[in-house]
């Protein structure tokens, strides 16, 4: 296989495997909206790029899936838990939405050197169909890593500082 | 002098006026039946406070009581005239049921206690939580009506004193858009508009706007220009055939949540037309190649199908604005409350800024507030924003806040944003929050999805102050509540939607032991003995006036510049003064950016911007490299659906809003006879269409169900879309008789029962305008007219269909009467 396609292949990959990811935040923090809304409207830019991906692909001699099958039953859409669910547990949930926006940012981080890549050696080949699915993608792909950031700026204060118990012996 | 009944007559009789000439002088009056003018022994200045219109006006004292009210005839905002909720909403002061002494919760029910023993507990629980959970297990809630310098002193309290990023209000629900919008295009927050624009106007454009209910005395201004020669043109977005749509040269009743696939369309086409202001739009703004680009492929066909709206209606709209010399735009709660709600406001900055349209006589945009003194908590930062509209990411700016306040930058909160009031309530939710101060608002009845808000304010380990003049719905659930007094009742600034700001004086002795809320503030930090780094008191300050000449040194060189400004002075002036008012602008400032200049460069904006989709925070230095020179900003995002649509199980669009008579969770509206008689009990408004569709008649008593909760109320067929319901929010449970507030979820009386817990990712302002529902018979009315829903016939909630002739008309009665005095 070409170095391009496997490329094309790599980013079609990570691209699937953030749609998946931030479905799955979108489940399991279902109770705080800015992650569930953010990451059901961001994991829509990651499908549409895993189709643009798919049909480039085939320029390539790659057979892509154009689709993410959704595995979680429509989870996002279901209501949220109630707070009585997670008696004492905030602490440790507000630890766990941050891992996870850690996990989704790396992901999309691993997916913005890929279209860098993938920019570059469009230039440098003249490809401008490619280039032009680099113009319109990429920058998608920096604003969910700008959407994870901030989200990790604003929680980070509390989920830490409330899990401190005796906090004047900090 | 005519004697006007101001219930059935809401806007009074009409005073004509041409385009650039004065609004003629009327003066409203009401006194208590039976009160003679002769009677009265004082009249003490004060403005409106169950709206944001700011209307001067003066109060009637008698034996120490209010007696009545009187608009001011010297006034720049309303020219002498009052609207309803002006005219009788001071009868609440004197209810019988105010709150007249401290509670505290002992053994599951609240005691009446002496202050002291109230202060000493909530003392002694902060003073626990700081020790134990720091000051990040302390959030303060507060509202959009009390004064500046109460807002001011709460800040102090919370980011220096306490030190906590938790203090946002309720203008999270009605005013968070207006800011962002303002912030995202100009740099920085601060009313573009005037409303003397409405003078000068040729185009008016009511963005989700129902000015006739919401600011009545704006309504008659616009009316006395639409009964005079030249009048200007309406355009009114809304999916309600409202006052003003009945007025209007084009009315689009968009489908909800629908209002950005709009403005992006008018946008197209103010571009596609050549409406542009080239040069305006060359030396002043950034990002207009990008916003062309951004909206190429959202023509008026492409809108119409999303809006449900004609095609060749857009373009009319379009051609109304393309076509304007004189184009005044405001914008309200159907875009604020709406998801994609800062895009589609900035959208509406964007139509001024493109036809170059800002800054000059009868070119205004009005991002309007709902309550008297939002734009009060937006300058003092008890919203969510830092004091003076400064950017919380610029060390420069929260380093000028830690000299003022003589404390180590490190004390005031400023490592991300301050906590915004969604996510405060989640913090609670899940326990990282302890204690939660409320102060002069009812979340138990305002918050979306009521059922969720009651678990979390009820839980035994959330430990809850609420500060309030009833015992509302909240308070009921507090551990200590707080008897506050109110307007009338206390002296202090109050600056409205076109920043003109006036002095509210103290008129009469607040009930019982009932104490003004800056003097509750002030007790607290006492207590705490919060100090400065030098050891002194952090709060020194005794009583408004010192708290005021505090404020001045804080907005000094900052947008919302209140120098020139004293309490002495304000109490000399004839008319409220805009800010700035300082020693440029001795007289004040009737509108903003005239000069094409904006508050955006990077050392002065109160924000690096956000993007409009997501809600990320733009980077310091990526906004450093693309507005280095401070312009306005072209900002765009691109049309979604909302976060919950209709579907099989819940077919109609369920929208809440409000009506003319009643104020928030009507506390005081309620109490007040001839407003409530006019609109008792909750209705739900549907189409003559929709209504046979549901086999459903005006009348019947209906419940309104989704999954989050259900309402039951009496349908009124109205103008108002098919597929939509309509329920005002107002209604709560303290003046039914109903079990414990906790078992209030299945069939109740607040719209909110039904709402959905979802916001703005820019503002953070909830969506009380799109969730979905359906409509099912309770019991008939058989067309027995006297069980019409009791939902006025004045306004917006007029009847229609087949039996719009059997409603009785909604009128107040002999006790409504006003006077109305023309000076001309």
């Amino acid at each position: 296989m070409q170095p391009l396609a496997r490329l094309i292949q790599e980013l079609h990959e990570g691209e699937r495997g953030l749609v998946e990811q931030l479905r799955r935040a979108a489940h399991q923090h279902r109770s705080d909206y800015d992650v569930r809304h953010g990451a059901i409207q961001l994991s829509g830019w990651s499908q549409n790029h895993v189709r643009r991906l798919a049909e480039t692909g085939t320029r390539y001699g790659l057979h892509l899936a154009a689709d993410v099958q959704d595995s979680s039953t429509g989870a996002a859409h279901q209501p949220p838990r109630k707070a009585t669910e997670s008696p004492g547990g905030g602490a440790e949930s507000a630890l766990l939405l941050l891992r996870d926006l850690r996990e989704l940012h790396l992901a999309a981080a691993c997916n913005h050197l890929n279209w860098e890549m993938l920019s570059q050696a469009a230039k440098a080949m003249r490809d401008d169909r490619l280039l032009e699915l680099t113009k319109a993608c990429q920058p998608q792909t920096v604003r969910q890593m700008l959407w994870t950031d901030t989200l990790i700026k604003e929680l980070s204060p509390q989920a830490f500082s409330s899990t401190s118990a005796e906090y004047d012996q900090l | 002098m005519t004697l006007v009944d101001r219930i059935a007559e809401p806007w009074g009789e009409r005073t004509p006026f041409a385009p650039g000439a004065n609004w003629p002088t009327r003066v409203d009056a009401f006194l208590a039946p039976g009160v003679d003018a002769s009677r009265v022994e004082q009249w003490v200045p004060s403005a409106s406070l169950l709206h944001s219109n700011g209307d001067a006006m003066d109060i009637a004292v008698a034996a120490g009581r209010i007696v009545g009210v009187r608009g001011r005839a010297g006034d720049r905002v309303n020219r002498g005239r009052l609207g309803p909720k002006d005219l009788y909403g001071w009868q609440a002061n004197h209810f019988s049921d105010r709150l007249t002494t401290p509670m505290i919760r002992e053994g599951g029910s609240l005691v009446a206690c002496d202050w002291d023993t109230a202060m000493e507990r909530i003392a002694d629980r902060t003073r626990q939580l700081l020790h134990r959970h720091g000051p990040g297990a302390i959030g303060f809630y507060t509202t959009g009506q009390l004064f500046l310098e109460e807002y001011y002193a709460l800040t102090v309290l919370a980011r220096a004193g306490i030190g906590t990023n938790h203090l946002d209000g309720n203008t999270r629900l009605c005013t968070a858009t207006a800011g962002e919008a303002l912030k995202e295009s100009f740099g920085s927050d601060g009313q573009p508009g005037s409303y003397t624009d409405i003078d000068h106007a040729d185009v008016i454009a009511l963005f989700g706007h129902n000015v006739a209910e919401t600011q009545p005395v704006l309504w008659m201004r616009i009316l006395d220009r639409l009964a005079g020669p030249e009048p200007p043109r309406l355009l009114v977005v809304d999916p309600r055939r409202t006052v003003p749509a009945r007025h209007a040269a084009v009315h689009l009743a968009v489908r909800p949540g629908t209002n950005l696939a709009l403005m992006n369309a008018l946008v197209h086409e103010v571009i596609r037309r050549g409406a542009v202001a080239e040069d305006f739009v060359h030396d002043h703004t950034i990002g207009s190649d990008e916003l062309a680009a951004a909206v190429a492929d959202c023509t008026p066909e492409w809108a119409a199908t999303v809006c449900d709206v004609p095609a060749a209606d857009i373009e009319r709209a379009a051609e109304l604005i393309c076509g304007a010399e004189r184009l005044t735009s405001t914008v309200l709660q159907g875009f604020y409350q709406s998801h994609q709600a800062t895009a589609a406001a900035v959208g509406v900055n964007n139509l001024h800024l493109l036809r170059g349209m800002l800054g000059r006589p009868g070119c205004g945009v009005m991002q309007m507030n709902g309550q008297p003194t939002a734009q009060n908590t937006r300058e003092c930062g008890a919203n969510g924003d830092l004091p003076g509209f400064r950017n919380w990411a610029n060390d420069q700016h929260v380093a000028e806040l830690a000299k003022l306040w003589n404390v180590e930058t490190d004390q005031i909160p400023h490592w991300g944003p301050p906590t915004h009031a969604m996510q405060i309530l989640r913090y609670a939710e899940t326990g990282s929050i302890k204690m939660l101060w409320i102060s002069g608002t009812n979340p138990a009845v305002s918050l979306p999805d009521l059922h969720r808000v009651r678990s979390i304010l009820s839980q035994q380990r959330l430990f809850t102050v609420v500060q309030d003049i009833f015992l509302t719905e909240t308070a009921e659930l507090a551990d200590v509540v707080l008897p506050a007094a109110t307007w009338g009742e206390k002296t202090g600034c109050s600056t409205n939607a076109d920043r003109t700001v006036h002095l509210s004086q103290k008129a009469i002795e607040p009930p019982g032991m009932a104490r003004p809320d800056l003097d509750i503030f002030l007790d607290f930090a006492r207590r705490m003995d919060f100090r400065d780094k030098d050891g002194r008191p952090l709060i020194p300050w005794t009583d408004a006036e010192e708290v005021f000449q505090a404020w001045k040194a804080c907005s000094a060189g900052r947008p919302c510049d209140y120098t020139g400004l004293s309490h002495s002075r304000l109490r000399q002036e004839p008319s409220g003064v805009q800010w700035p008012c300082n020693s440029d602008h001795p007289r004040g400032t009737e509108r903003l950016y005239g000069d094409g200049r904006f508050w955006a460069q990077p050392e002065q904006c109160e924000t690096y911007g956000k993007d409009l989709e997501t809600g990320a925070a733009v980077p310091p230095t990526e906004y450093k490299a693309w507005n280095p020179d401070g312009k306005a900003m072209l900002r765009h995002a691109a049309y979604s659906s909302p976060p919950e649509e209709p579907d099989d199980r819940y077919p109609l669009w369920l929208t809440t809003g409000r009506t003319l008579y009643h104020f928030h969770t009507r506390t005081k509206t309620a109490r007040v006879p001839q407003l409530n008689r006019a609109a008792p009990q909750v209705w739900v408004e549907m189409s003559p269409g929709e209504a046979a569709r549901q086999g459903l008649a005006e009348g019947d008593l209906a419940e309104i169900i989704n999954a989050r909760g259900a309402v039951r109320a009496r349908v009124r067929v109205a103008y108002v879309r098919d597929g939509v319901l309509f329920v005002p929010f107002h209604y709560g449970y303290f003046d039914v008789a109903d079990d414990a507030p906790n078992q209030r979820q299945q069939a109740g009386r607040a719209a909110n029962e039904t709402t959905i817990t979802a916001w703005d990712p820019a503002s953070k302002q909830p969506l009380f305008k799109t969730c979905a529902a359906r409509i099912a018979l309770v019991e008939r009315a058989g067309g027995d007219p006297r069980v019409a829903a009791a939902a006025p016939t004045t306004t917006a909630s007029a009847p229609a269909g087949p039996t719009a002739h059997l409603v009785p008309p909604t009128v107040g009665g002999p006790d409504a009467l006003s006077t109305s005095t023309r000076q001309d």
